[in-house]
């Protein structure tokens, strides 16, 4: 049983797997467009202090703040084989 | 046959942002294009044609989309031209280095029932990050077919017109790709639904029955509303509810379902087609320097710094040139008509030729900054300011992407209030939009420069740096107030893509900078040229005997001062000051102008006349009042076209005159309490 | 260690020293010219004097000074990162490297508007003011110049990664 938690709890170079979305429509709509939904795997690039926190899904580079990373939940966050 | 009637392809061009769309818009269409607006919206239409043979394609580029929700404007806009105009290709401009999130529009716009070819744009980038696509794997999985291109390169344009009219013309309207099936108990919704709506006629007519099923699962409010005004609609609304219901009991949220359902698709489709991934270790190493936690910022100031002095130092002889280049035409040209009111309007010392020389002068710098800002927009870096400068910027109420426009401000407002389009959130935008007359724009220069020579000599560029300083300030307090008073919504959320670095072109950077700087040039030969006009035959009237006068001092514009001066008293205002604050509503270049031919003074000298009739602490004061006052009109226009509203343009105007008061009242008061 | 890698951290040390040292001297000279006049603005310089000119010239400006200091920082980021992450301090030169190239830029074109601003006039038969000379150019051949040329081979460190992102 993996844990869960926020995104923006992931540390540098960690990756974890999307589980589930805990927004309103409107940012889970583009969220979900940009390719942060569930299923896909995201590592983090940069999420040092406070401050947006910068991720890679699939080939794209993506900045989120704090608060939106919170609203994603991520789970088996160890090497996820692709 | 003398009149052959050419046959007509409707294409619409589709895809993320960032894919190249514009640039295979442009390839394809030329110079037969046209920039309009979608009806009732503030988004850019852009339409054009390309001619085959007998054939024409006509051709429109919706806005860029990540996909087809009822959420913005822009999808709204797409998704509405596909189902109702019924294009006849619908050309998907796919980004080949970011394939999975490209493809989350593809499968919608199969879905939704459009023609679609798909135009794999960037494929060197694709390859550069160790990706190999099979594209005719691609084209098997998806059912569509699929052109590999290289946009800036235009390769792959020949064939992909090829392929519009072969599918336009062999494949009738309405047939998607093969129907992509999504895991069984999702599909098991769909199909149940789908059913439903394909026994309704009326229905069928307009839309696709399956793309009308997975919207109504999703809980799309606009097919609801589509719906209810088409016979049949109702019940097919209502048992899209239930099925919705029923399918959020067993499988959860529906929508992120559904979207779970279509990356579990596009994944599969990815694995098979696309080969060996690899990872891009110079971009990765480039963003961790540049979005260092410690130097991010400090790097930031210094590539502004560098933007800032490569621009006004490079420009320089170009200004002096074109500057000593007018007053040479003036000279020339005075006394050639032989008529001494329109000799001393147009050709005289403070006459239109002058005036539009001191505008015009001005004009190297402000491309070269427009220019420089392109290359470096081009080059991906911008996105890597804003998000350096977010955490910084939200702290004051603006977004990140904030930056941009207020660094165009330093140029000309007119095309920063433009740029503001770049913040998705309203509230952002509009504050953007509000403080940005805030930012010191190249036409205030004109006066500052002038003035700051000659009153302060070594302290020069010192008083120069405070007002810009003073500008950047004031925008932050005034954008902190507008956040807890108008704008008290929740910060909005920050979600930013950073493209990927490339060499910037040249080329591009060369249209950016025109489209931009030309907004400069138009006002310049626009309003100024009309302002000026109008101020010098205000000028050389006099007021009693309204006949032509060389004396300033009888015309109307001196009577108009003198009885609005008693408002300005406490500021140690000259009734000359008012007249040149007020010809400053046109244009802020013309203050200097004005005040040269109230003083009688050239403009070479009315800086250094100034200075022995005024004091540097009240002159101090009324550079602030003319930095903060009204913004121009054409920047009152550009606010009204991007606000849509005369409330928020009348806002910008009225506390730009209140704020100005309050702060040359200040520093009037202080400074000569400090400094006697 | 290849050559080319032991003459790139040389490079690298020496321009985390001299950067900032440049950077220094130009900040305090701004500051006191533009700012506390009534301090002694010594004519402080570090370099060699050629006519009437000094290479390189450190111009009074507190800004510029700051900017020479922040590059001095990145290349003494890289030295550090070199031993324990050298993949990191190779990102770092290479930004260096590319602000270093920068600032030469921006030297020569200065060099070249204050030449084109004095002759201009000669375009059409006009009359030059006061001819110029490295002198009494505002900012001459400044440390920006200099620095810049010591940085220019590190390109062959980091010409890969820059092949990366312009095949």
């Amino acid at each position: 049983m993996t844990r869960l938690i926020p995104l923006a709890f992931l540390g540098e170079g960690e990756v974890g797997r999307v589980v589930e979305i805990r927004a309103g429509r409107g940012l889970t709509r583009r969220l979900l467009a940009m390719g942060i939904a569930p299923g896909m795997k995201v590592r983090v690039l940069k999420s040092s202090g406070p401050g947006p926190i910068l991720v890679e899904v699939g080939q794209t580079r993506i900045a989120l703040g704090r608060g939106v990373a919170m609203k994603v939940i991520v789970g088996g966050w160890d090497a996820w084989p692709m | 046959m003398a009149n052959v009637k050419r046959k007509m392809i409707k294409v619409a061009l589709a895809g993320n942002p960032n894919v190249g769309k514009s640039v295979i818009f442009n390839n394809l269409t030329g110079a037969h294009q046209h920039v309009g607006n979608w009806p009732g919206k503030t988004v850019d239409k852009k339409e054009g044609f390309h001619k085959v043979d007998d054939r024409v394609i006509y051709i429109v580029d919706l806005p860029g989309t990540y996909s087809l929700t009822a959420l913005s404007v822009e999808e709204m806009i797409a998704r509405d031209y596909i189902i109702y105009e019924r294009p006849d290709v619908v050309v998907d401009i796919v980004d080949a280095s970011n394939l999975e999130r490209n493809l989350y529009l593809t499968m919608q716009l199969i879905e939704l029932g459009a023609n679609v070819v798909i135009a794999l744009n960037k494929i060197d980038l694709a390859e550069k990050a160790g990706m190999k696509i099979d594209h005719r794997r691609l084209e098997d999985e998806l059912g569509v077919p699929v052109i590999p291109t290289v946009a800036p390169k235009k390769r792959g344009m020949r064939e992909l017109v090829d392929k519009i009219i072969e599918l336009a013309e062999g494949n009738p309207r309405g047939h998607g790709g093969k129907t992509l099936c999504y895991e069984p108990r999702v599909e098991r919704f769909i199909e149940r639904l789908q059913e439903e709506v394909a026994s309704r006629e009326k229905i069928v007519q307009l839309f696709n029955p399956r793309w009308v099923a997975i919207k109504l699962l999703e809980g799309d409010e606009d097919v609801i509303k589509k719906l209810s005004e088409i016979e049949g609609g109702e019940e097919v609304i209502e048992k899209g509810a239930k099925l919705r219901e029923e399918m959020g009991r067993e499988l959860g949220d529906p929508e992120v379902a559904i979207a779970d359902a279509r990356y579990a698709v596009i994944k599969g489709i990815v694995s098979r087609a696309v080969g060996e991934l690899k990872r891009l270790t110079a971009s990765d190493l480039l963003d961790h320097v540049l979005l260092d936690k410690y130097l991010g910022i400090p790097i930031f100031f210094v590539i502004l710094w560098w933007w800032f002095q490569m621009a006004f130092i490079g420009s320089a002889p170009f200004c002096d040139i074109l500057g000593d280049g007018f007053a040479a035409l003036g000279e020339a040209l005075t006394g050639i008509t032989g008529h001494p009111f329109i000799d001393y309007l147009f050709f005289g010392e403070y006459g239109i030729i002058q005036g539009i020389g001191a505008v015009l002068s001005f004009v190297p710098l402000i491309m070269l900054l427009y220019f420089i800002l392109a290359l470096l927009e081009d080059s991906g870096y911008m996105a890597r300011a804003a998000f350096v400068m977010e955490k910084a910027m939200r702290k004051v109420g603006l977004s990140g992407r904030t930056i941009i426009p207020m660094i165009m401000g330093f140029g000309c407002n007119v095309p920063a209030v433009y740029a503001t389009r770049i913040i998705p959130e309203e509230a952002d935008r509009l504050v953007a939009i509000l403080t940005n007359p805030l930012m010191l724009c190249g036409a205030r220069l004109v006066f500052f420069s002038a003035i700051a020579a000659a009153f302060y000599g070594a302290y020069a560029g010192d008083i120069l740096f405070s007002l810009y300083a003073l500008g950047v300030i004031l925008a932050f307090i005034v954008a902190i107030i507008l956040r807890k008073t108008f704008f008290r919504r929740r910060v909005s959320p920050f979600v930013l893509e950073l493209p990927a670095y490339q060499k910037p072109s040249f080329k591009v950077a060369a249209v950016r900078m025109w489209d931009r700087g030309s907004m400069y040039l138009r006002k310049a030969l626009g309003i100024i040229l009309i302002g000026l006009l109008i101020i010098g035959i205000l000028t050389a009237t006099d007021a009693e005997t309204l006949t032509f006068t060389t004396d300033p001092e009888r015309s109307l514009v001196a009577a108009l001062g003198r009885s609005l001066a008693p408002i300005f008293t406490p500021l140690n205002w000259d009734w000359r000051f008012v007249v040149a604050m007020i010809f400053g509503f046109v244009a802020k270049e013309i203050v200097l102008g004005a005040s040269a031919m109230l003083y009688g003074a050239g403009e070479e000298e009315i800086a250094s006349r100034l200075a022995s009739l005024y004091n540097p602490i009240d002159m101090y004061g009324y550079m602030t009042f003319i930095l903060i006052y009204i913004p121009c009109i054409v920047t009152i226009a550009a606010i009204r076209q991007e606000t849509g509203s005369w409330k928020w343009t009348a806002f910008a105007v009225i506390y730009g005159l209140i704020l100005a008061y309050i702060v040359n009242l200040l520093i009037v008061t202080i400074g000569h309490l400090l400094l006697g | 260690m290849s050559r080319v890698d032991s003459l790139t951290y040389i490079l690298a040390s020496i321009l985390s020293i001299l950067y900032p040292i440049y950077g220094a001297i130009q900040f305090y000279k701004g500051a006191v010219a533009w700012w506390l006049p009534w301090i002694c603005g010594e004519e402080i310089q570090l370099g060699v004097k050629v006519g009437d000119a000094y290479i390189p010239n450190i111009f009074p400006d507190p800004f510029s000074g700051i900017i020479l200091i922040i590059i001095g920082v990145i290349f003494a980021r890289s030295i550090y990162l070199s031993k324990r992450n050298p993949g990191l301090a190779d990102g770092f030169l290479f930004v260096g490297w590319i602000l270093a190239s920068m600032m030469l830029i921006l030297n020569l074109v200065v060099l070249a508007a204050d030449i084109l601003d004095t002759y201009y006039p000669l375009i059409w038969g006009g009359e030059i003011e006061e001819p110029w000379t490295l002198g009494s150019d505002p900012w001459g051949i400044s440390p920006h110049l200099i620095l810049g040329i010591i940085a220019t081979p590190i390109y062959s460190k980091i010409k890969p990664l820059l092949k990366q992102l312009i095949p």
